[in-house]
């Protein structure tokens, strides 16, 4: 595999990230881990409960700049925003299993960002019930339907180029499409 | 979600391009115009709002966990250097395991058949993935866990994949590999007997040579044999001598 591009850039991140460029996407995850591992495993957590609570963050991360909740300037703001909403809930996870231990969160290293640049820090969109019924039913899907909405919604590719790729014409796949919406929002519902 | 609506192909595809800034001028102001006077209509918005947003996310919640295998592999093979996709693995590991074979030929005896298994089996090293995104994307990450030696994982993601292809011969070939890897001989069997009956299967020859293992572990002896010998792997014959 080829090596990707450095991003050094705030704007080239920030498209990537609302085109879910995987490549962007992927040079992202990797390197702001370390530092939320190392916050995790400094204060009573585990490498598991690390990936869990990063994860969260990067999804919430990912949709406020999607929805322009978020509108970082440098790539180091988007770097700052996504280890304080992993802090953030690191320390709900810890408050709420009545962890006795002090927290210093003086050895926390803060990140500045802006208050024009950070519409107030919401981690909360994953918590819509709703949302969450669609993501669950997403993965009860077919591989054929998943992989169809996948290329789709995620990889933002040409209608044309999808049919191209499954070796029917592009009226076909829009009905295609169309059925797997039906069966998606079908699953999300009976799960309620 | 508002069940009560059933959203039609076309109004579906007008709010799709709507929610994407698609629609010229024209059509826009009608749709805005439509949320603004018909509640149904908006909540038919809301709801195909909700669908895109769903499949977006939980397509990145998946790809995480892929960046994540990946970040792990490489913190691993900083130490060591021992794993390594490419198809040329495929015919070193079958020389590897003829050299363990010639060193098992002196100490058969009791429990022979065991021996065997153990002298020749050797997990098979699994296909090179490509994570760029695409349709292969659930096969790859069950693969990622498959060489990971993560077979429980790598079953239940191909078991998903089989549901809806019972005959791929790719799938079956490799939950069968995974159960054997597992010690789960019967369900080995199982998959690797499905492989083997598709004449035209690219792993007929690898299939019917670990369904033959599968069956030395299970110590029945005739239908081991029954299956090697319509294995061509040059290490099948080795193998017959020193069962007769």
């Amino acid at each position: 595999m080829q090596e990707k591009p450095t991003i050094s850039m705030g704007q080239p991140l920030i498209t990537a990230i609302k085109q879910n460029d995987s490549l962007g996407l992927k040079q992202l995850y990797v390197t702001n881990y370390p530092k939320i591992e190392l916050l995790v495993l400094k204060n009573s957590g585990t490498k598991d409960q690390a990936k869990d609570v990063y994860q969260e963050a990067f999804l919430a991360l990912w949709q406020n700049i999607k929805q322009d909740k978020f509108i970082p300037k440098t790539e180091s703001s988007i770097n700052g925003y996504l280890y304080t909403i992993a802090k953030n809930k690191w320390m709900d996870v810890l408050r709420s299993q009545g962890f006795k231990k002090t927290i210093v969160t003086s050895q926390i290293p803060n990140y500045e960002i802006s208050e024009e640049e950070n519409n107030g820090i919401d981690d909360d969109i994953l918590k819509n019930q709703r949302l969450q019924d669609v993501m669950q039913a997403f993965n009860k899907l077919g591989e054929a339907c998943r992989s169809l909405l996948r290329m789709f919604y995620f990889e933002k590719r040409p209608m044309n180029i999808i049919a191209e790729e499954l070796s029917i014409d592009s009226a076909s796949t829009r009905n295609k499409k169309y059925r797997c919406m039906q069966k998606l929002k079908q699953i999300a519902l009976n799960e309620n | 979600m508002d069940e009560k609506y059933n959203i039609s192909q076309s109004e579906f595809e007008l709010i799709e391009q709507y929610l994407n800034d698609n629609l010229d001028a024209a059509t826009t102001q009608q749709v805005l115009e439509q949320i603004e006077k018909n509640p149904i209509f908006k909540t038919k918005v809301d709801t195909v709002k909700t669908i895109i947003a769903g499949i977006e996310s939980q397509a990145l919640k998946n790809e995480l966990d892929v960046f994540h295998e990946d970040l792990e592999q490489k913190s691993r093979s900083t130490t060591t250097k021992s794993l390594n996709n490419k198809p040329w693995w495929r015919p070193l590991a079958v020389a590897a395991v003829i050299i363990i074979a010639a060193g098992s030929y002196f100490w058969l005896g009791e429990n022979a058949t065991d021996k065997l298994y153990n002298a020749y089996y050797t997990v098979d090293p699994g296909l090179p993935t490509n994570m760029g995104g695409n349709t292969m994307y659930e096969f790859n990450k069950a693969m990622v866990s498959y060489k990971q030696g993560k077979y429980t994982e790598a079953i239940s993601g191909w078991k998903d994949l089989a549901k809806q292809k019972q005959d791929n011969d790719t799938l079956n070939y490799f939950l069968g590999s995974a159960f054997l890897a597992s010690d789960s001989i019967e369900n080995a069997i199982k998959y690797l007997e499905k492989t083997t009956e598709q004449s035209g299967s690219t792993f007929r020859e690898e299939a019917l040579y670990y369904l033959g293992l599968a069956h030395l572990k299970n110590g029945n002896k005739t239908l081991a044999i029954k299956a090697l010998k319509q294995s061509q792997l040059p290490q099948v014959k080795e193998i017959i001598e020193q069962l007769d």
